[in-house]
């Protein structure tokens, strides 16, 4: 995390009437473990919430699980969102069940990167580590 | 600065970007300041804070929700513990606010403590300073849960309201050694829980025996002793009716502006201390250090040392 | 160096070294393991046991040597879930330590206190029923469905519907956009169940729904529906869920605060008891919170703590014990540890009998005896490599069946991790229930695994173990105050994020997942996905019925759901006039909603 004077801030968030909550607990969790700060919405938000929560944290990640199948429409709609609100340079990530035949359109529409079962958090870490130190970071 | 032009006309992303700059130490951060400085002192910042668990946030929810049919633009500044080994933390606060997601006359930002003690995080004065130009005229700054000792709120709120709950375990204790000394409002929440007579009773003595101790002025705030059940939203009109009252006791007595005064006098100090040690770590002589380190200097002399060699480096520029 | 000594002292000494484990499980206020075989035989002088002496000789004269040279293979061997230390070797003697006695403790078939199955005969007589979990589309491609399902060999279905139903909305609302049809049926009138109940009743015998939160709503069109497709509802066993407790605290298909929820759930259970005496009324799906993570005593402790808020309610209505019992039932699932899921289901049983007795003082052997669905679970299986998932089925239902499979067996499929199920991955489903049923023999005596010294003493220390939690939920003012307080929610958000570490600090191998994985997987299996039309559809056939109908009625009949919901009557009446007049699934748990207001949960995040 060469050249930041803080820790990466990512807001995770579910997405419409899903409600499994493992995967997300599990990255929650170790995220904090590996030093990054955690915010959650709460369950059963919309894209505008979502968007409207992260604009207002100015966090640098989104993360999204999503397993109930909504991912097509919700996801798609909250890339949309962010970059309308100018905020399209934040890191779009999902994770949970998204089937190989709809990431062509989920990376289209602007998510980053999927993470589906089984991917190990630490894998999940690295990613983010590498990531936030390609970011500008603090100018001293 | 367009950053700063955008957030005091009340941009939401301009605002939020100029909290990650200071944030950041990015010096665009310091510019937006120097920018909007002449648009702030106008609002209100209120500090919750009490023990963990207290309801805090709930209770944020259920104020910022009287507030707005009020008619205040509110602004939330939610403090969670960072974890002291990995310095991560989970931010969950804004959970218990969730239903104000979409309302634009609501702006809640999570912060962790990152290693600060006191119950706040190095950037909430910053934070509350940019909310403040974006015309939020009420500021909550939810504190984490706090022991005793954690009441820096105070030196940075214009009012102080202590979140107490029934039961008469460790909570109450914490809360009547440290905290009763310094709210201005006191609000047991959790009024639907057993043991709330007594829980009462109790903070009336505590009231007592603290205004006793102070010396009898004619127009003294006197702190009200208020309960709630946030979750119901029962009580809350009147913690917000506190808060209003209290707010023109400050303004009426010339405290608001005063409070305001001291707060950005400790806050440049803070800001010079800062920058004074990011100096020393820059500046601090190895070979002086090295010496130390051997047990070939003592410490005194060290530090005269460094001091010295600091003072030089100041002077060269 | 642990190596030498008796097998006796061999289990205290792990005890020793287990003990700071267990101590940070109790503080945390998790389940400790009330007996440890050996232990206490370990404790006091050596028991003049011949048996415990033998097995003491064999261990140092013929085991230890054996180790020494030959370390073991893991540090520690653990129970899946409850990571419980797993002897070496179980013998009578562990028995003895403990206590067992077989008349007490296990006794016969269809006998208090019911361990070795509630049957008299376990499956000689009849198997069980076999079922899968069902549910997508819109009513009428749902129906197709059914009829390829039960062309299978399945004689019973688990209807589930949409989120969008589930959570009382209806397709059409713009909060819901994007879920309807997508995670199970799409409901939003009495039409929509006519579409789907064009079925063949003479092979269906049993039908299960799930449709937690709206509950009376549903029950009322499946009433409706059935009386419009004249069927007897006497020659047909509908089953629903009527699970609401288990939603807030694992699943999450909520409306109402928790209070409203059991009210709506408990006027369900008096309405089918009044009217439709052989349904079912009420089923407490254990089988959700295993995959939320619960081990097997939070599962049987929770579970039936959660029965007792929906009896005690019951009770308030005016049954008595031995009328309501009957009617309670389970859904239970095996997980991979083969013999932690066997004696799961086991200790269950009697820890329900137990329960029934000593809490209620229940006389009727129906009351004692659970009803039960029992099930391979569906986290076992994996995204990677799919086809090994079939061998994991086939496990776990042995396991099923082996444990005492119920009255219903239901079967997660090889496709699980992918999507919705696709109709190979059903007819393999399917085929393997009747390969457990027929082809192996585990059906054809009762509870065969009786007697294993491991099985017995693993059985009782999980029911002692799942009391002593119950307990504890007791104490804290029951499932109730347990959910308000969050107390389920947090113990479950621990074991989902400790079971993760086991799997990625490999404490537990999981094939295609941290072992034998693959650089490159290949699709190996048909992938089910669901026509994109669905939402579209199903929204304008909801426009078309909103004009079609008498909205003079359906506001009537709105005003009435609101009267009954503010008056605390019964909600069924109310609701099949509303059905019946064509008023929508949301129209009716929004006039629900006016009255009873929106649930928001507390812990959101379970265990943060
Ligand atoms: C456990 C489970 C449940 C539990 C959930 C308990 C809980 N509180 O979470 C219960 C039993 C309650 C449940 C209920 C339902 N379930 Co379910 N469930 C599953 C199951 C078996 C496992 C999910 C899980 O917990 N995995 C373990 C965690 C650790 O893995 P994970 O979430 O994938 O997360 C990992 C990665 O994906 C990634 N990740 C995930 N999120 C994120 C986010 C970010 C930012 C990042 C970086 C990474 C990341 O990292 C994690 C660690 O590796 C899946 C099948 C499957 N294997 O996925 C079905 C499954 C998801 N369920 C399904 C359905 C339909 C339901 C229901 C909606 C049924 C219904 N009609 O009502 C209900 C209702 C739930 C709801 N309201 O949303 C379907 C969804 C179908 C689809 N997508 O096409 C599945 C796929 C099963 C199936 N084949 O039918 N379910
Ligand atoms: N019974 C009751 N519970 C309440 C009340 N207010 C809050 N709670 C509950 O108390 C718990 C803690 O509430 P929070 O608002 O998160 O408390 P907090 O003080 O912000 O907690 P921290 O930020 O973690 O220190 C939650 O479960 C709330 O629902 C109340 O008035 N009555
Ligand atoms: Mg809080």
């Amino acid at each position: 995390m060469a050249g930041h004077t803080r820790p990466l801030r990512i807001l995770l968030a579910k997405l419409g009437m899903d409600t499994h909550t493992v995967g997300v607990t599990v990255i929650a969790h170790a995220l904090r473990e590996a030093g990054m700060e955690v915010i959650f919405t709460g369950l059963k938000q919309t894209p505008a919430m979502v968007a409207a929560a992260a604009i207002q944290e100015d966090v640098d990640v989104v993360g999204i699980s999503t397993l109930s199948a909504g991912h097509t429409r919700s996801l798609p709609q909250l890339a949309q969102l962010l970059r309308e609100a100018g905020a399209g340079d934040k890191l779009l990530l999902a994770g949970g069940v998204i089937p190989e035949e709809d990431r062509p359109l989920l990376e289209q529409a602007g998510v980053d990167r999927i993470f589906t079962m089984g991917s190990d958090t630490r894998e999940i870490v690295d990613y983010l580590n590498q990531w936030w130190s390609r970011q500008p970071g603090s100018p001293d | 600065m367009e950053v700063a032009a955008a957030l005091v006309k009340g941009n939401v992303a301009a605002g939020a970007r100029a909290m990650r700059w200071l944030d950041d130490r990015d010096p665009r951060g310091a510019d937006v300041v120097s920018a909007v400085i002449g648009h702030t002192g106008g609002a209100h910042v209120v500090g919750l804070t009490g023990p963990p668990g207290a309801g805090k946030s709930t209770l944020a929810s259920a104020l910022i929700a009287e507030a707005r049919r009020r008619e205040h633009r509110v602004g939330v500044v939610a403090v969670d513990p960072s974890s002291p080994f990995t310095g991560g933390a989970i931010l969950g606060d804004r959970v218990r606010m969730a239903r104000h997601a979409l309302d634009p006359d609501v702006f809640i930002r999570s912060v962790g403590t990152r290693g600060q003690a006191g119950g706040l995080s190095r950037s909430t004065h910053d934070t509350c300073l940019i909310l403040d130009a974006m015309g939020y005229d009420l500021i909550l700054v939810e504190t984490v849960g706090v022991g005793q000792d954690e009441i820096e709120i105070v030196a940075l709120a214009h009012t102080t309201v202590i979140v107490g709950l029934p039961g008469l375990g460790d909570e109450v204790q914490a809360v009547k050694a440290g905290l009763m000394e310094v709210g201005e409002i006191i609000v047991i929440n959790k009024a639907d829980r057993e043991g709330l007579d007594h829980t009462l009773q109790h903070y009336e003595t505590m009231l007592h025996l603290r205004a006793s101790a102070q010396p009898d002025a004619p127009d003294a705030w006197t702190p009200p002793l208020l309960t709630a059940v946030a979750t119901r939203e029962e009580g809350t009109a009147a913690v917000v009716d506190a808060i209003e009252a209290h707010g023109r006791w400050l303004r009426a007595n010339g405290e608001f502006a005063a409070r305001s005064g001291r707060r950005a006098r400790a806050q440049a100090m803070v800001l010079l201390r800062d920058r004074l040690s990011t100096l020393l770590d820059q500046h601090a002589d190895p070979q002086v250090l090295a010496a130390v380190e051997a047990r070939e200097l003592d410490v005194y002399s060290a530090a005269d040392a460094l001091l010295a060699g600091l003072r030089e480096a100041l002077r060269r520029g | 160096m642990h190596r030498k000594g008796s097998a006796l002292r061999r289990a205290s000494q792990r005890a020793d070294t287990m003990s700071t484990e267990d101590h940070a499980r109790a503080e945390r206020g998790d389940q400790q393991r009330p007996s440890r075989p050996g232990e206490a035989a370990a404790d006091a002088t050596p028991p003049d046991d011949g048996i415990a002496a033998a097995a003491a000789r064999w261990q140092a004269e013929t085991r230890a040597p054996f180790v020494a040279d030959n370390p073991e293979r893991r540090d520690a061997f653990l129970t899946q879930a409850l990571k419980w230390s797993v002897n070496p070797l179980y013998t009578p003697a562990d028995l003895e330590a403990m206590g067992f006695d077989y008349l007490r403790d296990v006794g016969f078939p269809g006998e208090y206190p019911y361990t070795r199955g509630t049957g008299p005969n376990g499956h000689r007589s009849a198997l069980w029923t076999m079922t899968q979990v069902t549910g997508f589309g819109k009513g009428e491609e749902w129906a197709k469905r059914a009829r390829y399902m039960l062309d299978q060999g399945l004689s019973g279905l688990i209807l589930e519907h949409d989120l969008p139903t589930t959570n009382g909305y209806d397709s059409d609302d713009p909060l819901v956009a994007g879920e309807v049809g997508r995670a199970g049926m799409a409901l939003d009138s009495l039409e929509d169940l006519e579409q789907a109940f064009d079925l063949p009743f003479d092979k269906l015998q049993y039908l299960m729904s799930v449709c937690n939160a709206p509950q009376p709503v549903n029950l009322a069109m499946i009433i409706a529906a059935l009386e419009k497709k004249g069927v007897d509802p006497r020659d047909f066993v509908l089953h629903i869920v009527n699970g609401i407790l288990i939603e807030y605290t694992c699943v999450g298909r909520y409306i109402y605060p928790p209070e409203h929820g059991l009210k709506l759930a408990t006027d369900c259970i008096e309405y089918i008891i009044r009217h439709h005496p052989n349904w079912a009324p009420i089923s407490i799906i254990a089988a959700q919170l295993q995959p939320a993570k619960a081990n097997p005593v939070q599962e049987i402790a929770f579970s039936l703590a959660i029965a007792c808020a929906y009896i005690d309610a019951t009770l308030e209505r005016g049954f008595d014990i031995d009328t309501v019992a009957p009617y309670f039932h389970f859904v239970v699932n095996v997980d991979m540890d083969f013999f932690e899921g066997v004696c799961k289901l086991r200790a269950f049983r009697k820890c329900w009998a137990r329960l029934m007795r000593e809490r209620y003082g229940a006389t009727n052997p129906a009351a004692m005896k659970i009803r039960m669905m029992t099930s391979p679970t569906t986290t076992a299986l994996t995204l990677q490599q799919p086809l090994n998932n079939i061998g994991r089925l086939a496990i776990m239902a042995t396991a099923c069946a082996l444990g005492g499979a119920g009255e219903h067996m239901t079967t997660p499929l090889h496709d699980e991790a992918h999507a919705l199920p696709a109709e190979e991955a059903i007819r393999v489903g399917a085929a393997l229930q009747h390969i457990v049923a027929h082809e192996t023999g585990v059906a054809d005596t009762i509870d065969p695994l009786a007697g294993s010294y491991y099985v017995e003493a693993l059985t009782k220390q999980i029911e002692d173990a799942a009391f002593a939690e119950m307990d504890k939920v007791f104490e804290m003012g029951g499932a109730l105050a347990a959910i308000r307080t969050g107390y389920f929610q947090r113990a479950l958000g621990r074991e989902q994020y400790e079971r993760h570490r086991d799997i990625e600090e490999g404490r537990r191998k999981w094939v295609g997942v941290n072992h034998l994985t693959l650089e490159e997987e290949q699709r190996e299996i048909e992938i089910f996905r669901l026509d994109e039309q669905v939402e579209e559809q199903q929204i304008a056939r909801l426009r078309s019925l909103r004009e079609r109908r008498d909205q003079a009625a359906v506001d009537a009949a709105l005003d009435g759901v609101r009267e009954a919901a503010a008056a605390g009557d019964n909600l069924l009446p109310a609701c099949l006039v509303a059905v019946k007049a064509y008023a929508t699934h949301g129209e009716i748990c929004a006039a629900m909603r006016d009255v009873f207001g929106q649930y928001t949960p507390d812990s959101q995040l379970a265990g943060v």
